[in-house]
């Protein structure tokens, strides 16, 4: 549970950082494009922090290009 | 907040780039699959590299003053070129993320007992500043730790001269042809493919016409140095060599003069850290300015944290095997990785060609 409440705190850290100088400036669309950004960063790192078992990326890369190493001669 | 205006010289270039290529391939062997002969690899690999920079280099001078993203906007159109442009920035911000992890695992092999996301975030930290700062900052920054990389080489070298032994360089060529291409394949692509990255950048290099003469130069130069430590770490470690994990490391660590000078590889340690630091913050760099630029936004720093973020996940999510990473580095990188480096560079480039040749019948 510790590590979720650190999720939050740093996310509302990064947030803290960028909102203020964006809203100061009017950058609406910037604004929205970083909200859009860190929302699904934190969703992600939410679920790394709650231990949920995600798939791995190479794993899955290596499984798709097996039939080409084989096909290659490299495996 | 004010968008990238930053210049650099062509010469600043150079050592960005020598240090980007040398980055994390200074601890590893390149090409070790080659055995005795990987650093006839390492060299073939350059020369690969090379025949990719004279693509990239024909891109440049087709659309002068346009970085990678305003080209394949010209040249595929605004749907198509969007696309592509999109698939080139997740390619980036994989290998950052990858990058990243390597360095983390190998600081977590030598401080076993200290949580994996301590290295992803300190190094991440780091780089969001040199990010924050921009590129000037990062080629100067270069600029040092090329030649304290340099010294320290000549200084490894003569202090590991009794222990090289020129027969460990035989049997020359004792592989089968097919495994002496992989071996070349995959130094072409980590790390000289790897500088299609760059092509992001093209626009704030102050000449660009004279980018591509500065960047053929960081080429040979890197590609000597890479040749060299090849020849070294072998002439050391013999066979040995190729089935460590950090060969460079291991051949440093050998290093043993009265029992004085021991210990060495940490300055090896020290110097794959801070040339590794460049190659990521490179590649973040690219992920940042490129994001910025196809989502029209009037300033790239405040995707700077957002997209570190996201950086954090991906390479938590890369692998939870460490064979894995092997796996990635030995077989697919070289493979997938060329799509980028050389196949969609190659396409863009006749595609190109043939519009300029349209045009100039249709006048």
């Amino acid at each position: 549970m510790l590590n979720v409440f650190l999720v939050i705190i740093a996310y509302i850290l990064v947030g803290l950082f960028e909102a203020p100088g964006l809203i100061r400036n009017k950058y609406w669309r910037e604004l929205s494009i970083v909200a859009v950004l860190l929302s699904s960063s934190l969703t992600l790192s939410l679920l790394l922090a709650m231990g949920v078992r995600l798939p791995m990326i190479i794993p899955v890369i290596y499984r798709a290009f097996v039939p080409l190493l084989t096909w290659l001669g490299i495996m | 907040m004010k968008p990238e205006n930053q210049t650099i010289s062509p010469n600043q270039l150079f050592y960005l780039v020598s240090v980007f290529l040398l980055g994390s391939s200074v601890i590893f062997l390149p090409g070790a699959q080659a055995g005795s002969s990987a650093w006839l690899a390492v060299g073939l690999g350059a020369l690969e590299g090379l025949i990719f920079l004279a693509i990239y280099n024909a891109l440049v001078r087709q659309h002068p003053g346009k970085n990678l993203i305003e080209m394949n906007e010209l040249v595929f159109g605004s749907f198509l070129g969007k696309v592509v442009s999109w698939l080139y920035l997740l390619f980036f911000l994989f290998v950052s993320a990858m990058l990243l992890r390597t360095f983390a695992s190998f600081f977590a092999i030598i401080m076993t007992s200290t949580p994996l996301m301590v290295f992803l975030i300190t190094p991440l930290v780091v780089s969001s500043f040199a990010v924050r700062s921009g590129l000037e900052v990062l080629a100067r920054y270069s600029q040092i730790v090329l030649m304290t990389l340099v010294l320290l080489f000549c200084l490894e070298s003569i202090l590991l001269a009794q222990d090289m032994d020129p027969s460990n360089l035989l049997p020359f060529m004792d592989i089968p042809i097919s495994e002496m291409l992989l071996a070349i394949q995959n130094v072409a692509a980590i790390p000289f493919g790897e500088a299609i990255v760059f092509l992001i950048f093209i626009n704030l290099v102050s000449a660009p016409l004279e980018a591509g003469r500065f960047m053929r130069r960081s080429f040979l130069f890197s590609g000597i140095l890479l040749v060299l430590y090849a020849v070294r770490t072998i002439a050391v470690l013999g066979t040995h060599s190729t089935i460590s994990t950090y060969p460079a490391f291991a051949a440093v660590r050998i290093i043993n003069i009265g029992e004085v000078f021991t210990r060495l590889e940490i300055l090896l340690a020290v110097v794959f850290l801070s040339l590794g630091f460049v190659k990521g913050s490179v590649f973040y760099y690219g992920a940042v300015l490129g994001f910025s630029q196809l989502l029209k936004m009037r300033s790239h720093t405040p995707l700077i944290l957002p997209i570190g973020a996201l950086l954090l996940n991906i390479s938590t999510l890369l692998f939870d095997e460490y064979i894995y990473d092997i796996i990635d580095a030995n077989m697919l990188f070289p493979l997938y990785s060329m799509v980028f480096a050389f196949f969609l560079p190659l396409l863009t480039l006749i595609v190109a060609k043939i519009q300029k040749r349209r045009i100039q019948k249709g006048e």
